[in-house]
């Protein structure tokens, strides 16, 4: 099983935080003159939201259905992965329904009921209403011709479908898409943020070089956050489970918020994911996530005319003041700067 | 820089590291081809509580931007007690640097210069 870069970083983070502690002791014994202030309050954390993922797989070849959980994914041609949705009701949730018309030949979703159709299985807990950042309404979706209903994200369209928005909202997801990318260039550099991945920075070039790897969505250029301990910790591009060699359909890519370039800025937020879902009780099919939160960054190139020099800006926003945490912003590059060549040294 | 892989069981090989002003330069062996990150200290108005990096250089995969190896840097700021993180909104500054390694420094030096923060 080949390792985690990112999940080492986090276990070694505790290390370093140990070690910080330790040099500030030792400098606060050497100053001799400073009082030892207060320990900090205990501050608030709040709580993250476990979520469902909706899948669209294709069931007898046209129709098209939304699934949750591992059974029928794994039974049925994987097309999408489309929305997120909360895994728990609420007052401010609406149940959503996957029903089948009488002779099982066409699946569709409801919040209500389907002429002809009947109760197959429960999808999950969708918004009532676009009061929550981020999420956008579900669009379920009718072809005529077929007479097979279908639920798409707002980034697809699917030939002879046209749209049939639910009263319901989830975080959107982009199909089977790796990449949405945004692309901005300045000073000789350009760069590029992937959307499926929280907006992070996804490639760096400069001289026809490309900087940056994006094995799993712990690496890129990111910023994370913890608070207090490892396991509590949002990331701006998503969850571990993303490696490279995982169904595109089933990574946990974190919700997008902002995601634009206005002169030489990039400007992108993301509603983090937790890089462990299991630490709440998600799993591959349930990612978990820190609604209350914001990462993202203002990228500035060619910062003060200074060519490729860029200023890199992490935005964080907390619902609560805490001490008890730090952030940090991850780079991760390919073992050789040059792609080709093998390195031979690494200068620090 | 020790390899993370080869490192023990409770050892990832990283270095971290403090700095009033500064920063990391990864180059090729050529110094054609470099990387650079900047920060300054939060006790000197900027962002940064410590600088880490770390080589991965395990699974010899190759240098694609979706192989397994890599190398890894982070600014943290923060230690887990010693600074407030307020509600709202709070902004985080480094800024990273390509070019060669020859110039990746002396860009380093104008931000100096200039106070960037």
């Amino acid at each position: 099983m080949k390792f985690d870069c990112s999940e080492r970083m986090r276990r070694y983070l505790i290390i370093v935080i140990w070690f910080v502690v330790v040099i500030i002791t030792i400098e606060c014994a050497c100053g001799g003159g400073s009082q030892t202030p207060p320990p900090p309050p205990k501050s608030p954390v709040p709580t993250p939201t476990v979520l469902r993922t909706l899948y669209r797989v294709v069931v007898t070849g046209t129709d098209r259905t939304t699934t949750i959980g591992p059974n029928e994914r794994s039974s049925y041609p994987m097309e999408a992965q489309v929305y997120y949705v909360p895994d728990q009701g609420a007052s401010d949730r609406t149940t959503l329904n996957r029903v089948v018309n009488s002779d099982g030949s066409d699946h569709a979703d409801t919040v209500t009921t389907l002429s002809g159709y009947s109760q197959d299985m429960e999808l999950g807990f969708p918004w009532s209403t676009n009061s929550i950042p981020g999420v956008a309404q579900l669009t379920e979706s009718f072809n005529s011709t077929i007479r097979d209903y279908a639920l798409l994200a707002p980034s697809e369209s699917l030939a002879g479908y046209v749209p049939q928005p639910l009263p319901a909202y989830g975080y959107p997801r982009f199909g089977n898409a790796a990449e949405v990318l945004l692309s901005t260039t300045a000073g000789g550099v350009t760069v590029q943020s992937n959307a499926v991945a929280g907006g992070s920075t996804w490639r760096w070039f400069w001289n026809g070089t490309q900087f940056l790897n994006h094995g799993d969505y712990g690496r890129e250029i990111q910023g994370a956050f913890y608070f207090g301990t490892s396991q509590l910790n949002p990331d701006e591009a998503g969850d571990f489970m993303t490696m490279r060699t995982l169904d595109q359909s089933l990574k946990h890519g974190s919700p997008v918020l902002r995601f634009e370039n206005q002169g030489n800025t990039q400007y992108t937020r993301a509603i983090p994911l937790n890089w462990d879902p299991r630490q709440y009780g998600g799993d591959q099919d349930h990612p978990v996530i820190w609604d209350s939160l914001v990462l993202g960054k203002d990228l500035a190139l060619n910062y003060q005319n200074l060519g490729p020099v860029a200023q890199y800006t992490t935005h964080l926003v907390l619902p609560s003041a805490t001490t008890r945490s730090r952030t940090l912003q991850v780079i991760c590059s390919p073992a050789s700067i040059v792609f080709g060549r093998t390195m031979r040294g690494l200068r620090s | 820089m020790p390899n993370g892989c080869l490192a023990g069981p409770n050892d990832f090989g990283g270095y971290a590291f403090f700095v009033d002003f500064g920063g990391i330069i990864m180059s090729d062996a050529s110094g054609a081809n470099a990387m650079g990150i900047y920060g300054v200290s939060a006790s000197r108005g900027g962002s940064v509580s410590n600088l880490d990096m770390w080589k991965f250089d395990c699974w010899g995969d190759g240098p694609s931007e979706t192989a397994s190896d890599n190398t890894a840097w982070s600014a943290a700021y923060g230690n887990g007690t010693d600074v407030l993180f307020p509600a709202g909104e709070s902004t985080y500054n480094v800024y990273l640097i390509t070019d060669t390694l020859q110039n990746v420094t002396a860009r380093m030096d104008d931000l100096f210069q200039m106070g960037a923060r």
